[in-house]
């Protein structure tokens, strides 16, 4: 496995939901790495998402760089913490009918943004005279909503294959874009701070025996709530 | 063609076919051309007037019933006018003759003699489409022989079979010339084929015959009308003719002059003809939907298109493709938008159907309406991408050979590489392998003849392997490799660098010799078979079918003999007869030329092949290190 610095960019707070934190994270590596040539193993790039135990993935996009004289030789996975794997891409072009042939796309070079967002699937972007001949926001092989709710922190991998001889490339650059939501339930209020007001609002909720402050989740009301809704206040929030 | 040639290559380094990509059908393109490809006539069916044969010569036939059982012996008088001559005796036994020419001064020579007779000589030459085994006896006389000379021919029964028969070959060099063209451009069974002659000076045609020998070996002999000029017979079977025109004319001193030109004239089986265009609206394509329901006959399919803009027909682009079963064209929406014209006007003109093996028109159609569904037109495109030019068809073509025959002999699949093609009936690779270098493979596909378009798909085979490739091609192989590129996806739509397509001596207009070699092929053989691709017609029907962008992919060089001052010089006696100079033994400079595409210059000093007088045009190392150097790959 590959090592490489990994650059941990927070970029912002950006909502602050019932009981949640949302926040907008990039996570990059420029590793300028080798790709080797015809072997399935590839490249294995690691990203440290650095975030509480509880930070949970809402969404995921890749961007990519990468310099390669035949993209169709290439494969990208993307592997979470937990070891969901899934293809970004898989030998564009293949298989193929006509164009691009049975080698897959030749076009030369990557730089794009793997996204659900996307309609274009990466796989079919192909030109003979385009370079990057895949970029721009692209549809992944996989859909990327599959690491929706798993845990953000830990190291994910991208592992980047040559499955085809005479052609080699580099992996210039990759950035893992997260969205992720960090619970924090006794912030009864959502103001980001746990203080008098949520005690309060906690209170008042629990005399009029609002859901939220069944913190048991046992459809009753009674002391036990009280002592979770305080401890969990005692802990505090991330 | 490369015309057996004989090189001793001694280095192949792959047989480069894969078994991993068994294909029964293939990957076409949608061709499409921009108006100015129609403007310039490049994608017009070629005028029959201009593609005749012009011939000096006359090839006599000697046949066996013209000589008695004692008498072994046959005299033609030739009327030399002081510029000397050339006799060539074609037995059609070897050595079954032995000719004899007599000047009025009483010199003579004997075909027999090794020692030159003063203004005469005698060499031994083979015919470039044979095995090189059968020299012909061939008197040269000069200048200074001439002056009325008779030339008398003795059989004398050397084999025990006197009565063989064969052609006599010979030349007076007359100023003026004998030329034919096939005015019928349909040439299909059950419709008269028309001849048309005519003596270059406009001097009168005397008497015009011509034999006409029928696929299956049928000799006719037709005699014109009075007066006419026109030699018309009508093929009932399918196949190549072989047709020997003869014309007797008499010259500026009253002297009877006969001249013959030589023609392989291929008749196809007429097809259903095309239905009317029903017009469908694909993803961002229209549709011409033309199917005549004639399963597994694959042809071609060409059109001009055409609508009205600010009040005038205007010509939007130009389509043709190949096709089976399904007979369609698609027009990128973006001509349409890229013309300025309404959709609701368009039509079809010039529509063509040609055979894809032999390019027989097989159907012409004028103008065709086309009732146009209402479409949104997208923007015009600012200027014609290379993905207007080739676009994947909506519908695949059945593979007339199968891809799994061909074996992996070892090579890594995926390389880039530069592929040495050779030419029609080739013993192996032409080109001197050393002066190559980097990864290089070997086209082998010896001693056969092929249409151009299947020669295109043993190419495509034998490259499966291959995610990408340039040409260097000798003869036929040029041809077949541009129409690859032109109609098939391939690895030469991936490869990259300078040149795809570089060639030396490929008949881009054709060759007489086509002609003449399908005559004579009745004794002598015609190297691997017939080949009507290769004729002026078929060559021209061919290259009608090439746009310009598909031309500007190739870069290509002719030869010749080197031309000596006051010497005869030839790469080849007995073709040298039968072309027009400046030729390379088989392929005349003028009918070498492939206009738009890029001209490396025509060198004088090499030959077709090897076994003719300069060196092999193959084994020329600056062009060979110049094609190694510049080659896409």
């Amino acid at each position: 496995m590959n090592t490489s610095k990994a650059i941990s960019v927070s970029i912002a707070i950006i909502t602050l939901l019932s009981g949640s934190h949302a926040h907008a994270d990039d996570f990059c590596a420029a590793p300028s790495a080798l790709i080797p040539d015809n072997a399935i193993a590839g490249v294995t790039i690691p990203i440290e998402i650095e975030a509480s135990a509880n930070a949970l993935i809402d969404t995921i996009e890749v961007s990519i760089e990468i310099n390669h004289a035949w993209v169709g030789d290439l494969s990208i996975l993307l592997r979470s913490p937990n070891g969901t794997e899934i293809a970004l891409l898989h030998r564009p072009g293949i298989p193929s009918t006509g164009f691009p042939g049975p080698f897959g796309c030749g076009g030369r070079d990557i730089n794009a943004l793997f996204t659900d967002q996307s309609a274009q699937p990466a796989e079919l972007l192909c030109s003979y005279d385009a370079q990057p001949v895949i970029t721009g926001q692209v549809a992944p092989n996989q859909m990327l909503s599959v690491f929706a709710g798993q845990p953000a922190a830990g190291t994910w991998l991208i592992i980047v294959a040559d499955h085809s001889p005479y052609d080699q490339g580099t992996l210039i650059s990759v950035c893992l874009s997260t969205n992720t939501t960090t619970s924090c339930s006794p912030d009864l209020n959502n103001d980001g701070n746990l203080d008098f007001f949520d005690v309060s609002a906690f209170l008042g909720a629990f005399s009029t025996m609002n859901p939220i402050a069944d913190f048991t989740n046992d459809g009753e009301f009674n002391f036990f709530d009280v002592s979770a809704f305080l401890s969990a206040f005692s802990a505090g929030c991330p | 063609m490369s015309m057996m040639n004989r090189l001793g290559v001694g280095v192949v380094i792959a047989f480069l076919s894969c078994a991993c990509f068994g294909q029964s059908q293939l990957d076409v393109k949608q061709v499409s051309a921009p108006p100015s490809d129609i403007r310039s006539q490049r994608v017009a069916l070629p005028d029959p007037t201009q593609l005749g044969v012009t011939s000096h010569s006359a090839l006599i036939e000697v046949r066996p019933e013209q000589l008695e059982d004692n008498l072994a012996q046959f005299s033609l008088a030739l009327n030399l006018n002081d510029r000397g001559g050339r006799v060539i005796f074609m037995p059609a036994q070897p050595g079954a003759w032995v000719g004899e020419i007599k000047t009025n001064d009483n010199r003579t020579i004997n075909s027999r003699d090794v020692q030159a007779v003063q203004g005469m000589s005698v060499i031994k030459e083979p015919l470039p489409w044979g095995d090189g085994q059968q020299l012909f006896d061939c008197i040269d006389i000069k200048d200074n022989a001439a002056g009325g000379a008779v030339a008398s021919i003795d059989f004398v029964n050397r084999v025990g079979d006197h009565r063989a028969g064969g052609y006599i070959l010979y030349t007076t060099n007359p100023d003026e010339g004998l030329y034919t063209y096939i005015q019928t451009q349909s040439t299909l069974v059950g419709s008269p084929i028309k001849l048309v002659s005519s003596i270059t000076d406009g001097s009168a045609i005397v008497n015009l015959t011509a034999v006409v020998r029928s696929p299956g070996g049928e000799r006719s002999e037709i005699q014109s009308q009075p007066g006419s000029d026109e030699i018309v017979f009508t093929p009932r079977v399918a196949g190549s003719y072989a047709i020997r025109v003869e014309c007797a004319y008499r010259d500026s001193k009253n002297q009877l002059v006969i001249l013959t030109t030589q023609h392989q004239i291929h008749v196809e089986h007429p097809a259903v003809a095309l239905g009317a265009a029903n017009v469908e609206v694909i993803n961002d394509q229209l549709v011409f939907k033309l199917d005549a329901g004639e399963p597994n006959r694959r042809v071609i399919i060409a059109a001009e298109v055409w609508g009205r803009a600010d009040g005038k027909m205007v010509p939007v682009c130009w389509l043709s493709r190949v096709c089976d079963q399904r007979r369609s064209l698609a027009l990128d929406l973006r001509w349409i938008a890229h013309a300025g014209v309404d959709p609701q006007t368009l039509e079809l003109r010039e529509l063509r159907m040609h055979d894809v093996d032999s390019f027989v028109p097989l159907q012409i159609i004028d103008r065709m309406a086309i009732d146009v569904p209402a479409i949104n037109l997208p923007d015009a495109p600012v200027s014609i991408s290379p993905d207007m030019l080739q676009a994947q068809s909506p519908d695949h073509v059945r593979s007339p050979m199968g891809f799994d025959e061909h074996i992996d002999r070892g090579a890594l699949p995926g390389g880039h590489r530069l592929l040495l093609v050779h030419g029609y009936c080739s013993d192996g690779n032409p080109f001197t392998t050393s002066h190559f270098t980097g990864d290089v493979a070997i086209f082998h596909d010896p001693f056969v003849s092929k249409s151009t378009d299947a020669f295109a798909i043993e190419i495509l085979a034998q490259t499966s392997s291959m995610k990408s490739f340039g040409v260097a091609a000798h003869s036929q192989g040029a041809m077949a490799a541009l129409h690859l590129s032109t109609y098939y996806f391939s690895g030469l739509d991936w490869a990259r660098g300078e040149r795809l397509i570089q060639s030396v001596g490929a008949p881009y207009q054709g060759t007489a010799l086509a002609g003449n070699a399908a005559v004579l092929g009745d004794i002598f053989g015609f190297g691997c078979g017939e080949n009507a691709d290769m004729t002026y017609v078929g060559a021209a029907n061919w290259l009608s079918l090439i746009p310009s962008s598909a031309r500007e992919n190739v870069w290509y060089s002719t030869t010749s003999f080197e031309d000596r001052p006051f010497a005869f010089d030839y790469c080849n006696f007995i073709t040298d007869l039968l072309l027009s100079d400046p030729d390379d033994g088989v392929i005349e400079r003028s009918a070498g030329q492939l206009p738009g595409a890029h001209n490396e210059g025509h060198l004088e000093g090499w030959c077709h092949t090897t076994g003719m007088r300069d060196p092999a045009q193959c084994s020329d190392l600056n062009r060979n290190q110049q094609i190694n150097a510049r080659a896409r790959r």
